[in-house]
């Protein structure tokens, strides 16, 4: 384990890696700014780049600006009350009562250091995490990990932003359409119609520059400019170095919303933003009573409860993500498919030998991408403030463009430049009647490492492999787990209707 | 929306058919169930029609300069003809200069500055860094070699 932690840190130290590193460093604290894109939206710019890449190289451009595509959210969020994504609306809740009250250096420092301390201890999860899961790893065959996939996906159904079904059928669609090309064991060819450019399936590039950055800026389009013309930048007040000491000065604050984060981020599919206010809502829950100032009016916990999970998170989604090669969000759905292109397994490959190395890699980028994007956003909140007022009318044309550059870029054909455009539209009507692009693009990331492990399975045990201990056991607690919060609900409207029965019907004793 | 994502299903079911067994498997054992799942979804829209369109009626917040629908897909349909057309470098540099001064109505220096500055920054950092390939689009790549026998 010692030497893969120095063959990681060696790999991390060549300075291609480390431009790399400060790079994706810089572009996701702007990307983080601007509302309405974010750390999954720079991956996919990101990616057509990062897979001509060497693999360390390439997974470190990635990896780093995938860890740190939370931090800069903080500065906008306090400043404006304008979260740049999903990831930074918790901050609003104390943070934008800290900056009225003048304290917003104070928040916005706070919120950047804890995002810093939690990405550490998200890292040392990971680290933690590894010796536990490796034999569990080895345990698991072809059988038990298509089961877990299917189970990865249904779940991801439950607690992805669309309702349940709309959830599960973006799910369904992503894998059909990740099936489309030859089936691997006997390559023959599946839905390609006779067009030769889908023989090799459709490529994951395209297909999510499509369905997240063109269906995004399609809807920028729709959108227009923003509304709120009179946002004024906030009197920034003074305690930065106040800011920094009370992340450790409320330590429980910072510890505990980064274990919450670090925690969600091994359940597939919940993301920065369920970490977020999952963090929060724990931290205001255990510390009631107990801080200056009440929750939701500017207590400093509050902001350190909501910005610790954020990169905290990253640490904890990594580990399904190597150990399994299952994505607990769209962010690790395109590592994963990176991972993929760039001719890493993930699975016992990544616990094992060089890619036990390259795992290591990976934790130290979470360390050392960490505290330089902390330290860059507090030194440059100011300007970087500045970008959220980018309008729509600049933005779209130009990420379109970019856009349609990145897809045509993966193979040099065109057919790639008509597979984003053509899955824009359909990822802009999927947002426009709430159907779920995350769960979709997962359910394509998955699909083929799913046939592979169910041709496997079905070629060692025939059907029989449902019945094996493990797989009944992943069933089991799958049902358990899908039955129980619907019996419960249903047990708790009929607890509530009588109730209400009972307060209805006249008191006898009056 | 979900009828058409039903059909889809529907579509890869069928086409399931035409290939081997094992080739089959996976399609059937996801296909069978999403198709139920948005035939479920459908009975809910025709339920509750118009309910579902979120964010896509007029109701919806618009600021200005805002495209109505159809301005919006004339646009992404120009992009696309543009980029097969003309190529990359030239559809970055008249899309988003075009798109810029007639929606935004920012002045045509701006427009220019912002379009001629993406354009260098992709040229740089994507094609002379990275080496990422230029599409050289449909005009230049093949119609004039063809006209001028080049």
């Amino acid at each position: 384990m010692l030497e893969a932690m120095i063959a990681g840190m060696s790999l991390l130290a060549d300075p291609q890696v480390i431009g790399l590193v400060l790079i994706a460093v810089v572009l996701a604290q702007i990307v983080a700014v601007v509302p309405g894109l974010g750390g999954t939206f720079l991956l996919v710019l990101m990616l057509p780049f990062a897979v001509v890449l060497d693999p360390g190289p390439g997974i470190a451009l990635l990896v780093a600006a995938m860890v740190t595509s939370g931090t800069g959210n903080t500065v906008t969020s306090v400043f404006f009350g304008v979260p740049g994504s999903g990831a930074g609306v918790a901050v609003i809740f104390d943070g934008y009562p800290l900056a009225r009250q003048g304290q917003a250096r104070r928040a916005v420092s706070a919120g950047l250091t804890a995002s810093a301390v939690g990405g550490l201890i998200g890292a040392m999860a990971i680290a933690l995490a590894l010796p536990v899961v490796r034999p569990l790893v080895l345990l698991l065959g072809p059988p038990e990990i298509f089961v877990m996939i299917l189970i990865a996906v249904f779940f991801i159904g439950f607690i992805a932003e669309a309702p349940l079904v709309r959830s599960l059928v973006s799910a369904g669609l992503g894998m059909l359409i990740g099936l489309v090309g030859q089936e691997p064991s006997t390559a023959t060819l599946r839905f390609t119609m006779d067009v030769l450019y889908l023989w090799d399936g459709i490529k994951l590039v395209p297909f999510m520059l499509g369905l997240f950055a063109i269906s995004e800026m399609m809807d920028l389009m729709r959108r227009g400019n923003s509304l709120d013309d009179d946002r004024r930048k906030k009197d920034a007040g003074a305690g930065t170095r106040r800011g920094i000491l009370d992340v450790f000065r409320h330590w429980e604050a910072t510890v505990r919303s980064s274990l919450v984060g670090a925690c969600v981020g091994i359940i597939p599919g919940l993301g920065s933003g369920a970490a977020q206010f999952m963090g929060y809502g724990h931290v205001a829950k255990a510390l009631r009573g107990r801080t200056e100032v009440e929750f939701g009016k500017g207590a400093i916990e509050g902001v350190i409860a909501a910005d610790a999970p954020t990169n905290a998170i990253e640490g904890g989604a990594l580990i399904p993500t190597l150990a399994f090669g299952i994505p607990g969000s769209s962010s690790m759905a395109i590592l994963l498919g990176a991972f993929l292109m760039l001719g890493i397994q993930p699975g016992r490959a990544m616990l094992e030998g060089e890619g036990l190395a390259l795992t290591w890699m990976i934790i130290w980028i979470l360390v050392f991408a960490n505290l330089v994007a902390a330290g860059l956003v507090l030194s440059l909140s100011g300007p970087l403030a500045r970008l959220a007022y980018t309008r729509n009318t600049i933005l779209a044309p130009v990420i379109l463009c970019i856009a349609l550059f990145g897809a045509y870029v993966t193979t040099l054909h065109i057919g790639d430049v008509i597979v984003a455009v053509v899955v824009g539209v359909i990822g802009y009507f999927m947002k426009t009647h709430d159907y779920s692009r995350a769960a979709m693009i997962i359910g394509f990331v998955l699909a083929p490492l799913g046939e592979r492990n169910l041709i496997l399975a079905y070629n060692i045990h025939g059907w029989g492999f449902v019945t094996r201990p493990i797989v009944l056991g992943l069933l089991t607690v799958f049902l358990l787990s899908s039955i129980a919060p619907v019996l419960l609900n249903r047990r708790r409207r009929a607890g509530g209707d009588a109730r209400t029965e009972e307060a209805d019907s006249p008191d006898p004793s009056r | 929306m979900s009828a058409g994502l039903a059909l889809l299903a529907l579509g890869f079911i069928v086409l399931a058919f035409e290939v081997e067994d094992v080739a089959r498997y996976m399609p059937f054992i996801v296909g069978v169930p999403t198709f139920l799942l948005a035939s479920l979804a459908t009975i809910t829209d025709i339920a509750d029609r118009g309910a579902r369109e979120v964010a896509d009626g007029e109701e919806r917040d618009v600021g200005p300069h805002a495209l109505s629908k159809r301005a919006m897909w004339g646009w992404i349909a120009l992009l696309f003809g543009m980029f097969w057309f003309l190529g990359m470098v030239p559809t970055i540099l008249l899309y988003i200069s075009g798109y810029m001064h007639i929606v935004g109505r920012e002045r045509a220096l701006t427009a220019a500055a912002v379009a001629g500055g993406t354009t260098l920054v992709v040229y740089l950092i994507f094609v002379k860094l990275l080496g990422a390939g230029v599409y050289r689009g449909y005009l230049v790549g093949e119609l004039l070699p063809a006209v001028t026998g080049g």
